[in-house]
């Protein structure tokens, strides 16, 4: 029970920073007016974040969270 | 460069003449609260074992990663919230205009333009060490149009930036004179 809250409150998390991702490389490709930056700008920041979200959902679904809780609330 | 690719329609042989953007001073000072942030999540990577070693406990360092992951990735989005705010924040000078893009974080996006011809008084400021320093500060423009004054905020060479302004603007002038010149001329 308590791993689908945590499970509930880490997805609504992730959800808000895919939206600002895609809104941040939204802006670049309709914005950026030097052709050779915006590309590098998007590799750079579109390489990251999925390394970045890869590494964190990786390690959240690697923690037993009732043995956690359990351990926290003793 | 071409107006378009700013999202402008461009007049009839319009030329852009500058395209300025702020001082790369004002970017590092928004953005020294991110090197802040990447200081300490590199810090406590090191650091915070150290000082509370049941986070080597295997269940507790998976725990930790995830905390330090999750701060990093923040920091990430900041980071790049920081360079949109600067790098889409331009002033245009063309021959025909002034364009102001300004934008807010990500939903807002405003665009302003001023013709040359409607500049009424041009001033500039740089004020305090570090601006007189680097060489960057603020423009004023006095309009007679609906926007009274169009600010410049932060940018470098300030001076010069006025005095192309000001030349541009004494060369729309003189044009628009010899084409009333000519207009009377041609009636005759």
């Amino acid at each position: 029970m308590i791993f689908l809250v945590i499970l509930a409150l880490y997805l609504i998390l992730i959800l808000v920073y895919v939206l600002i991702s895609f809104f941040i490389v939204y802006h670049l490709v309709k914005f950026s007016a030097e052709g050779e930056l915006k590309y590098v700008m998007l590799i750079v920041f579109v390489f990251i974040s999925i390394g970045l979200i890869f590494a964190n959902v990786t390690l959240f679904f690697s923690i037993d969270w009732n043995t956690l809780t359990k351990n926290l609330l003793i | 460069m071409q107006l378009e690719k700013f999202s402008i329609n461009a007049y009839k042989d319009e030329q852009i003449i500058m395209v300025i953007r702020r001082h790369w001073f004002n970017i590092l000072q928004n953005i020294f609260s991110a090197f802040a942030m990447t200081a300490f999540l590199v810090g406590s990577f090191f650091y915070l074992p150290i000082f509370f070693p049941s986070f080597s406990i295997a269940i507790y360092h998976k725990l930790f990663l995830f905390g330090e992951t999750f701060f990093a990735m923040m920091i990430w989005a900041l980071f790049f919230l920081i360079w949109i705010d600067y790098y889409f924040d331009v002033w245009i000078v063309t021959s025909e205009r002034i364009i102001n893009v300004e934008q807010k974080g990500l939903f807002s996006r405003e665009i302003s333009e001023l013709q040359l011809e409607k500049i009424q008084d041009i001033s500039t400021e740089v004020l305090g060490v570090i601006p007189t320093f680097l060489n960057y500060g603020n423009i004023f423009i006095q309009t007679a149009g609906e926007k009274e004054r169009f600010l410049f905020r932060c940018v470098p060479n300030p001076y010069r930036i006025k005095d192309a302004i000001m030349s541009l603007q004494e060369k729309k002038q003189c044009k628009s004179a010899t084409e009333l010149k000519d207009l009377i001329y041609d009636k005759k």
